[in-house]
């Protein structure tokens, strides 16, 4: 799919491990929170990409899919008893020039441990200098970039970052342990919009997304000698329980953008980011994702690598792990 | 020059990024020097009713004695150091990036241009070594400990930075001048300054021992909660556990080094950098636009006009640049 745009093919990969965010943006589309969003992760490496190709000693190289890990994910909430909601905690602004408090705009944080493994693309496998040359400078430039709004305090003490041949991808596992890899779940997806399709013909996919969020709690009267006891058993299921062990924890994700109007030529929409390209309204799209075991992968890893697809008859914006 | 814009969408990253500080304690008297976290407990305490109250209800004896006898309960968290502990460690790390005057984000090519010409005509006429001086001194002197710093009996901070260490005598370093003379400063303002101007990449790790006596409390951040219900009316900041102070108050004391502001000489003591001269704790704003010494007078007409400001200026205008934020014009005022 992205053959068009980038010929160049995977060379190797690699691999950041323990990269310590913190105050990353974890409000990730209008309806999910959490985490932050897959996009977030995307633009800095592409950023970081951007970078290294001013360098000119592996300029032939660029960065292409990525893979999320996440070791630890604290985010900044707070609720004041075990029944009330979540609220995230917020910080109070410098004052305005009559003296007054500033409004409090609200944002989400949160501190993030993560592992990337991230695909390096070109067109031959680099050598053993181009190899080194890469580490270290991937190791400088993720530490003085941004990710997902959040600044890099930090990598792994003892393997910062390394270099992966295309081959030896199998044996990422054990140096992504312990951590959960986002992992798209769309046919997941598609089977829970069918089941609740089956049941009520009604249900749109919206209320499939709303009921992996959701426990129900059935009531069964108990019988004892065909008689009602007036006792009754409480059962909680969710769509999430039943489906078979391993298909990791689902989360409701978004995966990117609809276009809403038409593009418009540069310089032609007010106030827009960067005047210079072309511009178009866009709206979230949502889907399934979730978290996975590494060992669980061993056969999908080449498939648990994000990248950007864009479908311009559609005006869909999307990140996908389809292979291109 | 003359129909050059203030671009609407402008924003500057930070230059100077500082993670958040972690509480440990350890004792004086432990020679191996084993730290544990601080921890953040909960309290639950009857207050007493000391609020100034109407005085309908001072000049009655009766009344005042009902209103006395409330239980006024309260529940807040507060961190202390243990009783075997006296020694409170508070912990951080600040990446130094580069500077070079390139918005994050603009959208007005031609106002970035101008931009990038006054940075660069700024960093070879001064180049940045006042301003990391500057930096320097509050890292030494741990004005960051905020009210820690109060009643510590002495405090010993060390910087590290690829393998060397600087260490300094914080309560000895003036918190209202930047004239010290210490060579650790010098050094530690070398480095900021290799780290701004893009020599070399710099991250600072940054240790600060004070010795609070056994069992004293301790001032970690506190949460800024909206929806608090009546549970607890203070929450302090803990990470994994352990207590901790914001990165955004550490930094607030880290960029203390305005004495350019036009009060300065009666007032006597640096404030933060900031657009309008703001310090929360006084709730006043030292720049006002009135004067034509805020932020956004000084940048514009710089940047619109030409019109350099005095070479003091010119440091705080940078300054608030390397604290990075949002410049853009909106068009709504």
């Amino acid at each position: 799919m992205n053959n068009s745009i980038n010929p160049k093919e995977v060379v190797g990969y690699i691999l950041f491990k323990r990269v310590q965010i913190i105050n990353a943006n974890s409000i990730s589309s209008p309806i999910t929170y959490g985490f932050p969003a897959i996009t977030g992760f995307l633009g800095a490496f592409h950023a970081l990409s951007r970078k290294m190709s001013t360098n000119e000693a592996v300029n032939p190289y660029s960065l292409g899919g990525v893979l999320l890990a996440c070791h630890d994910c604290q985010p900044q909430v707070y609720r004041s008893s075990k029944y009330s909601n979540y609220t995230f905690n917020q910080t109070r602004n410098p004052i305005k020039k009559d003296g007054k408090t500033a409004s409090i705009i609200e944002e989400g944080k949160c501190h993030l441990t993560m592992s990337f493994v991230v695909e390096v693309l070109g067109d031959e496998a680099p050598s053993s200098e181009e190899i080194e040359i890469l580490i270290q400078l991937c190791k400088h430039l993720i530490q003085q970039q941004r990710i997902a709004g959040g600044s890099v305090h930090g990598l792994d003490s003892s393997l910062p970052v390394s270099f992966i041949e295309e081959e030896e991808i199998d044996t990422l596992a054990p140096l992504l342990m312990p951590a959960f890899v986002l992992m798209d779940a769309q046919d997941t997806f598609a089977e829970i919009i069918e089941e609740q399709q089956s049941e009520n013909p009604e249900k749109t996919a919206l209320d499939a997304l709303l009921d992996v969020c959701t426990l129900h709690h059935i009531t069964e009267p108990r019988f004892k000698n065909g008689e009602p006891t007036g006792e009754y058993t409480w059962t909680t299921t969710s769509v999430k329980s039943g489906r078979s062990s391993g298909s990791g924890w689902l989360v409701p994700i978004p995966i990117g953008y609809q276009g809403i109007s038409d593009v418009f030529e540069p310089e032609l929409m007010q106030h827009a980011r960067n005047p210079e390209y072309p511009s178009q309204y866009v709206e979230a799209i949502y889907s399934l994702g979730r978290w996975i075991y590494p060992q669980r992968l061993t056969d999908e890893f080449e498939n648990a690598f994000w990248r950007y697809s864009h479908d311009a008859k559609r005006s869909l914006y999307l990140v996908t792990q389809d292979n291109p | 020059m003359s129909n050059l814009q203030t671009a609407s969408v402008l924003a500057f990253e930070r230059n100077l990024d500082i993670s958040d500080a972690f509480f440990w304690q350890t004792s004086s008297r432990d020679e191996k020097g084993n730290a544990t976290p601080v921890t953040i407990n909960e309290k639950s305490v009857r207050g007493t009713i000391s609020n100034r109250l109407k005085n309908a209800i001072t000049n009655d004896p009766a009344k005042l004695d009902a209103e006395i006898e409330k239980a006024n309960l309260q529940r807040v968290d507060a961190a202390a150091l243990n009783e075997n502990c006296d020694t409170l460690i508070a912990k951080w790390s600040c990446k130094v990036l580069p500077f070079t005057g390139q918005p994050n984000v603009c959208n007005n090519q031609n106002y970035q241009k101008a931009l990038m010409g006054i940075v660069q005509e700024y960093l070879a006429e001064y180049g940045v070594s006042e301003l990391a001086k500057r930096y320097a001194t509050n890292i030494a002197n741990a004005r960051w400990l905020w009210r820690n710093r109060v009643g510590a009996e002495r405090i010993d901070v060390v910087v590290t930075c690829n393998n060397e260490s600087l260490e300094f005598d914080a309560l000895k370093i003036n918190l209202k001048g930047f004239d010290s003379s210490d060579n650790n400063i010098t050094q530690l303002a070398k480095l900021i300054e290799q780290g701004l101007t893009g020599e070399k990449f710099i991250i600072l790790y940054v240790e600060a021992k004070a010795h609070m006596g056994f069992g004293q409390e301790v001032y970690p951040s506190q949460e800024l909660i909206l929806d608090t219900g009546k549970a607890k009316s203070k929450v302090l900041y803990e990470i994994n556990g352990k207590a901790g102070m914001h990165s955004q108050k550490v930094s607030n004391a880290i960029r203390t080094i305005d004495t350019w502001y036009p009060d300065y000489q009666d007032n006597g003591f640096p404030i933060a950098i900031e657009p309008y001269g703001a310090v929360t704790t006084l709730g006043s704003a030292f720049r006002q636009p009135k004067q034509k010494m805020d932020f956004y007078s000084l940048f514009d007409a710089w940047v619109l006009k030409g019109e350099k400001p005095e070479e003091e200026q010119q440091h705080f205008v940078m300054g608030v640049l390397i604290r990075g934020g949002v410049f853009g014009a909106s068009g709504k005022e």
